[in-house]
């Protein structure tokens, strides 16, 4: 309770407080002071900039920074206190905001900035209340749409502007601060701050300010862990804020602000939007007078400047009288002359879209293909290409021909060398240039694309290939065009039948044609057809090869690869991913190159009617099936696990955030509105999960400008299926919890051996800055061996002081209060604390370990804030309560059957079930070399959301590989972005039902998980049911809302949402299969099953779900196709491949000898990992990095790396001559042949030759100044870039020690106790044949 | 008509089976009101585990009741049910309480269907026993 009172006290004070540590942040953004939130705010912003597609270029720079300034404010409070110096400036000019109070009062949102907490704190009905995970789905009521329509009609106008919120992203923050605020100006030190900005609010200062902020970003760019900055919309929002600071909007405004204050429950976020609204419209007409060149400059240009001088200039009165007393928008109007084009809409959503809409967006690829975004049109498949363009289209057919003009070059190529047969690749090459543009100034349709193309149309992944449309964002977007123009391409009607490879006339080789044999490389054709186009590519011409061994391993890519270029590009591009193959029928047992060398690629799914492409990114949400069948019965044929898996908390680089004081969800199932929602009109929409038809509140369309309604096809919420909203304290049970952490640390006799407490410390030390949370955060200790050390930190104390607790059975807290302490406030303490703690216990020889008591302690400690647990674990539990005994058979090790997979207590399950109500999540590290029954232990973060690391027999000395890893792990654990007292909510269109929940979380209810904490490395599965049939329904969709507090105390809602068509097709339903996707959901159902059941159970399960799927497409063929073949489509061929991969797994492997805790953690791996790491997990990547001086160099951001082909995990493909690079996941081998080049050894490793290097002497590659080294290292940048863990490097040898466990990960090899992949295709085929 | 040892024991099973029928009757709505979202399944789980046993005692007491009774039909109709507790128990999840039900596990759809489907069951099996049982105490009220 201390610490309860403590948090409220503190809460209430802050107002108080002359800087709030969000206010400092706005009053000096770019000063030196920064509280830790500002500092996140602005480079968010900073980055969203950069990021952003506006150039951050000139004077009309301005408006882009402010934007993002803007941007910040919208996102967290802090940010809206940044608002408070436009804010100022506008109070003196319109003092009329009335507003101000009437939003102050109880019920609407908190005002904004710093108050904004304290406030609902206060208001708040308490603690008492349970914690609510989805907000208050059922009580919630967006204020606005409740309200009477008469009171809404005088409102509205302002609210509209402010109200929805979209604006707040921007400017409106910093309006509604003016706003709510009203009089009340900022807090002293803030006004200072402002008076300098405020001013004149002349382009100099702003482009001051905006100097400011950039040195901000550049300070704070090595921050790993961010909120998630609103990206998207930086540019537009950027515009908006700029909006908003003109003056000639915010006469208009004022006096509507007021009046939306009224009625918007927070009224700083509304006034910010009114104002960002009309500025945005203002901008908009003058962005649609000038030419099209690059929307967002002029806009920045335009609003950004004028804006200020004249706000500056116009006293409020002046405002008013602007505005026409009918509207009060009128002011506006001197503007609106140059808005005419723009569409009234909402503003944020308004402008970025117009702005995109109107000119055609210079994304990149557009430009590459000079095709100019008018070319649109052509890609309707239906329609003629209207005017342009190449003469190519007109010779095509005008479905294919459509396509490819939108094409992005990337996807296309990247599809290419993952097919093998060449058919399909053909076509696509002739369309695509696979590489860059550039080098394919034209595409010069060859001459056999027209043939190849009508065999395009019928295949039945015609679907598939639209996602490959990069539709031009710009072009698929814009209202005006008529229907999208991809969409013809998926419609219905034109679906190609089921079995679209007999229908493909055109096609030469028949599916399991010669072509497709294994030996071959992708079809000669088709290279020939690439290298015509791409003269320059590498590949073809090999420059130098100075490691390569001889010819042939460089031959082999060279020939085999031959696109590798087109691939780095198609990566690089998000677009694309259509797989215009599928019907491609691929007989397994004669295909050996099953892996792209490009890697494999996602399936897409293709929503029919709809060519936005706004569809959740695959990395974060995806599903089995691309196309879901509708009935049970026809998914029973298909035999495919059908399940979502989600990644929610993956750090984004682009993720729009809307801060609103109404968050529009559906009045029935509470689904929040998304992309995919169907318009009755332009005030109602139709729900596309429960299909109630629900009214859109006034705000989200009005436009203040033109009265009028507008388009809600503008919001950020309808055009993109990634958002995240900031929740108003309708979301909150209680006030936002502080950042808290609690470390557990084992310190018995085997600790200190390990060595680990020496590197905890120290990296702790090192980024104790940069651990997330605001001024709030709260910081302990606890030490534990047979007994339990607490450390006092109290303030005050000269010096930490460790207090012993023995009594282990009854732990009780020694000194409540002054255990878990204020970071900031407590710092230097901490510091002396973790400076002490490795020599504190140097000499202790206690080997018991009570974890469990400290456990308790722990959670005694946090009860009353919730918060993050770190344990740290060497040894088995045996003294206290949860003690566990030793269950590891050694003569288990080996055999079949393995017992001991499940919990040997509940004890840790309960104590989680306690935290997860507490909203204390705890995190495990395990260091255990002897047996320490993780089965057991990982129950304690299993349930509570947490997260588990296991590193088998660390020593600081002896393992220095694993050492490496601890640090690079923990260094990320200790910094990455931490979203607290979370809850997800994942809703399914009416007809589907969750089955099973797979992940770390505790299930609360049927459709709503309990995260006590999510972390950006956290991956969950749902098994799905179909419990209704889906009769009706073109597409059906699934939307996760996650619920959380951010480290800065912000409650925000992050929304995914996936959209996928259904069909009635079992040869669509194998075309659309995500076959990543099914491995993935497979490993997690027979982890279940290994657990519930048997081990050997799990295996058999395995092996049936890869002969199941696989009969059922074999299934679906003529028999003539499928008598002594195995047949597979693109989609499936990897199903065998990965199922083997996964029996010979860590996981689920039998005969080699595994510990149970090896095992174990790897079970908890398949469960928990995000889909992309589990695949790489079970099928590693190789590299031969001795051709990396052939390969073309790809960029990628601001990493430059060579591009190297993927190879099979086959011993076939490792030559004496070569160094191979496996990467997997956990560690990276270098592998290094006998005979390979000494040249390599000398350049990469500094060693002269192969004879001088030792086994896992290397931990680092050396920096040395060479071609080869730089390239070696960028690579292994490239690969560990973006990944939640660090990797482990360890130099292997041909004939050394390790060499079995780099060759153990070669899935395709026989064992001694585990088949070959061509036996177990020949297995499968038997029981298919039986 | 006589009131022998039979009656009185069909008496107490009819009064047990009734408490049984209560029982299964709770079940079935607890497990209702998990998949409606109602009710938290830690709280679910802990009002429902401590009734577990006694219902599986309560059974089995009247139906050793009917056994020394030498009511053999009867309790051959009632040994598959007993069989199925006692397996039930046996596997169920690791806990250090009574009960079957873990709040962890207990919202996946297979083991909440299961575990209605089950409710259902007994539920009907309860019934009809109970009227059997109804028919046999009247019977052996009349025919002795």
């Amino acid at each position: 309770m201390a610490n309860a009172q403590n948090t409220n006290a503190n809460w209430q004070n802050r107002p108080a407080v002359p800087s709030l540590p969000t206010q400092p942040t706005v009053g000096v953004p770019l000063g030196g002071q920064r509280p830790p939130i500002a500092d996140n705010m602005q480079l968010k912003t900073g980055q969203s900039v950069l990021n952003g597609p506006v150039p951050i270029s000139g004077p009309p720079g301005q408006p882009l920074f402010r934007p993002p300034s803007s941007v910040n404010g919208i996102a967290s409070p802090s940010v809206s206190q940044g608002s408070m110096q436009m804010n100022g400036q506008f109070s003196g000019i319109r003092p009329p905001v009335s507003s101000g109070p009437v939003m102050n009062g109880p019920n609407q949102g908190p005002p904004f900035q710093g108050n904004q907490f304290n406030q609902p704190r206060q208001g708040y009905p308490g603690s008492s209340g349970q914690f609510r995970p989805d907000g208050p789905p059922q009580n919630f009521r967006p204020p606005f749409s409740g309200a009477p329509p008469s009171s809404q009609g005088v409102f509205r106008p302002q609210q509209t502007g402010g109200p929805s919120g979209m604006p707040p992203m921007q400017g409106i923050p910093q309006f509604s601060t003016q706003s709510s605020q009203g009089g009340v100006s900022g807090p002293p030190g803030v006004t200072a701050s402002q008076g300098m900005a405020r001013p004149p609010l002349s382009q100099a200062q702003q482009t001051q300010s905006q100097g400011k902020t950039i040195d901000t970003k550049l300070l704070l760019a090595d921050r790993p862990n961010e909120l998630p900055v609103p990206f998207h919309g930086h540019g537009q929002y950027s515009h908006q804020v700029g909006m908003a600071l003109t003056p000639g909007i915010t006469p208009a405004n004022s006096g509507p602000s007021s009046q939306r204050s009224s009625r918007t429950n927070s009224p700083a976020v509304i006034n910010p939007n009114l104002d960002a609204l009309e500025g945005q419209f203002r901008g908009t007409p003058e962005q649609e007078t000038q030419p099209p060149g690059n929307p967002q400059q002029q806009w920045s240009q335009q609003h950004g400047l004028p804006p200020a001088s004249q706000q500056q200039d116009m006293p409020p009165a002046s405002n008013f009288p602007g505005v026409p007393p009918s509207s009060q928008q009128t002011g506006v109007p001197s503007w609106q002359p140059d808005m005419p084009g723009l569409p009234p809409t909402s503003q944020q959503t308004g402008m970025p879209s117009s702005s995109q809409q109107r000119f055609p967006p210079p994304p990149a690829n557009q430009p590459q293909f000079g095709v100019p975004p008018m070319s649109a049109p052509n890609q309707r498949p239906g329609f003629p290409p209207p005017q342009m363009t190449t003469g190519q289209q007109p010779r095509f057919p005008p479905t294919s021909m459509g396509m490819r003009p939108g094409f992005p070059p990337v996807s296309s190529t990247s599809q290419q060398p993952g097919f093998p047969p060449p058919p399909v690749s053909t076509n696509q090459v002739p369309g695509f240039p696979p590489t860059s543009a550039s080098q394919h100034p034209r595409f010069p349709p060859p001459p056999t694309t027209a043939n190849q193309q009508p065999g395009f149309q019928p295949a039945p992944t015609s679907a598939n290939q639209q996602p490959g449309f990069p539709p031009p964002p710009s072009a698929n977007q814009q209202p005006g065009f008529p229907p999208p123009p991809t969409s013809a391409n998926q419609q219905p009607g034109f679906r190609p039948p089921p079995t679209s490879v007999s229908q493909q006339p055109g096609f030469p080789p028949p599916p399991t044609s010669a072509s497709q044999q294994p030996g071959f490389p992708p079809q000669p054709s088709s290279a020939n057809q690439y290298q015509g186009f791409q003269p320059n590519s590498p590949l073809g011409q090999p420059r130098s090869q100075p490691y390569a061994p001889q010819g042939k391993t460089i031959g082999e890519f060279v020939n085999t690869y031959p696109k590798q270029n087109t691939g780095l590009n198609a990566m690089t591009s998000n677009f694309s991913n259509m797989s215009v193959q599928g019907s491609q029928n691929i007989n397994l047992l004669q295909q050996k190159k099953l892996i792209p060398p490009d890697g494999v690629e996602t399936p897409k799914p293709v929503i029919p009617n709809d060519n936005r492409n706004v569809n959740c990114n695959p990395e974060v949400f995806r599903c089995t099936m691309n196309n879901i069948p509708q009935t049970s019965a026809l998914l029973n044929k298909s035999r495919l696990p059908l399940g979502i898996l989600i990644h929610p908390f993956k750090d984004l680089s682009q993720l729009p955030v809307i801060q609103s004081s109404v968050i529009v969800r559906c009045r029935s199932c509470r689904t929040y509105i998304n992309p995919f929602v169907y318009f009755v009109d332009s005030r109602r929409w139709k729900c596309n999960l429960c299909y109630r038809v629900n009214e859109l509140p006034d705000e989200f369309s009005f436009d203040p400008v033109s009265k009028s309604y507008g388009d809600p096809q503008r919001r950020p919420e309808i055009k993109s299926a990634t958002i995240e909203f900031i929740a108003p304290s309708e979301y909150m049970l209680r006030p936002p919890q502080p950042a808290v952490y609690l470390y557990l640390i084992d310190v018995s006799f085997n600790a200190i051996e390990t060595g680990y407490l020496t590197v905890f410390c120290e990296t702790l030390l090192d980024v104790l800055d940069r651990i997330p949370g605001d001024s709030r955060t709260q910081i302990g200790f606890i030490a534990y061996d047979s007994s339990v050390h607490f450390f006092n930190l109290a303030e005050g104390l000269s010096q930490p002081q460790m207090l012993t607790v023995t009594d282990v059975d009854d732990i009780f807290l020694p000194s409540p209060d002054d255990l878990l302490v204020n970071l900031n406030e407590c710092k230097s303490l901490v510091i002396d604390l973790l400076n002490q703690l490795p020599t504190l216990f140097e000499n202790n020889m206690e080997t018991r370990s009570a974890l469990g008591a400290a456990l308790q302690a722990a959670f005694k400690m946090t009860t009353a804030t919730g918060g993050r647990l770190t344990v740290m674990q060497t040894v088995l539990p045996t003294y206290g309560p949860g003690a566990l005994q030793n269950r590891e058979d050694s003569t288990q090790k080996t055999s079949k059957d393995i017992s001991s997979l499940g919990p040997a207590t509940d004890f840790y399950k309960k104590l989680a079930l306690d935290c997860s109500a507490q909203q204390i999540a705890v995190d495990l590290f395990m260091f255990n070399g002897q047996y320490a029954d993780i089965a057991s232990i990982e129950c304690i973060s299993k349930f509570s959301g947490g997260c588990v690391s296991y590193y088998p027999s660390y020593h600081a000395v002896r393992s220095p590989h694993l050492a490496e890893k601890f640090e690079a792990d923990l260094r990320r654990y200790l910094t990455r972005k931490v979203g607290f007292e979370s809850v997800m909510r994942i809703r399914c269109s009416k007809g589907i039902s969750i089955h099973t929940f797979h992940g770390n979380f505790f299930v609360r209810s049927t459709d709503l998980l309990s995260l006590p904490n999510v972390n950006p490395d956290a991956g969950f599965g749902m098994q799905m049911s179909i419990e209704e049939p889906l009769t009706d329904m073109s597409t059906m969709c699934f939307q996760a809302a996650l619920l959380y507090t951010s480290s800065k105390g912000e409650r925000r809602i992050r929304v995914h949402t996936l959209c996928l068509p259904v069909t009635n097709q079992i040869s669509e339903i194998h075309a659309g299969a995500d076959q990543q996707a099914i491995i993935a959901l497979l490993a997690k159902m027979a982890v279940d099953r290994s657990i519930s059941s048997s081990m050997s159970d799990a295996r058999e399960a395995i092996v049936n779900a890869s002969i199941d799927i696989l009969n059922a497409y074999s299934s679906t063929l003529p028999a003539s196709q499928r008598v002594g073949n195995l047949c597979s489509n693109d989609q499936l061929k990897l199903i065998p491949l990965y199922c083997l991969a996964l029996l010979k797994s860590t996981a689920f492997r039998t005969g080699i000898s595994t510990s149970l805790d090896d095992r174990t953690y790897a079970l908890h791996q398949c469960k928990s990992l995000p889909t992309t790491e589990l695949i790489r997990m079970l099928y590693p990547d190789l590299y031969p990095i001795h051709t990396i001086m052939d390969v073309e160099m790809v960029k990628k951001g601001s990493l430059e790396f060579p591009k190297l082909p993927l190879l099979q995990l086959s011993s076939a493909n490792i030559d004496r001559n070569g160094a191979y690079l496996l990467d997997t996941g956990d560690t990276i081998y270098l592998y290094l042949g006998s005979a390979v080049n000494p040249q390599f050894c000398q350049d990469v490793l500094d060693r002269p030759h192969f004879a001088s290097i030792q086994e896992g002497g290397i931990t680092e590659l050396p920096e040395l100044e060479n071609d080869g080294s730089e390239r070696v290292r960028s690579f292994i940048t490239y690969l560990l870039d973006g990944r939640s863990n660090g990797a482990a490097l360890v130099v292997v040898r041909e004939d050394g020690k390790l060499r079995m466990k780099f060759f153990q990960h070669f899935v395709e090899d026989r064992t001694e106790s585990s088949i070959s992949y061509i036996e177990f295709l020949q297995q499968i085929q038997m029981q298919i044949k039986s | 008509m006589a009131f022998t040892f039979v009656a009185a024991c069909y008496i107490l099973a009819l009064i047990l089976t009734a408490v049984l029928i209560f029982f299964a009757i709770f079940h079935i709505i607890a497990f209702d009101e998990l998949k409606t979202d109602y009710k938290n399944p830690i709280d679910q789980c802990n009002s429902l585990n401590p009734l577990v046993l006694p219902e599986y005692f309560i059974h089995i007491f009247f139906n050793v009741l009917l056994l020394f009774a030498m009511e053999f039909f009867t309790v051959i109709l009632n040994i598959p049910l007993i069989a199925y507790h006692i397996r039930r128990y046996s596997n169920r999840p690791v806990m250090s309480q009574p009960g079957l039900y873990d709040p962890t596990t207990i919202m996946n759809a297979d083991q909440l269907n299961r575990a209605m489907r089950e409710g259902w069951i007994k539920l009907a099996f309860y019934l009809i026993s109970f009227f059997y049982y109804l028919y046999s105490m009247i019977y052996e009220l009349v025919s002795s």
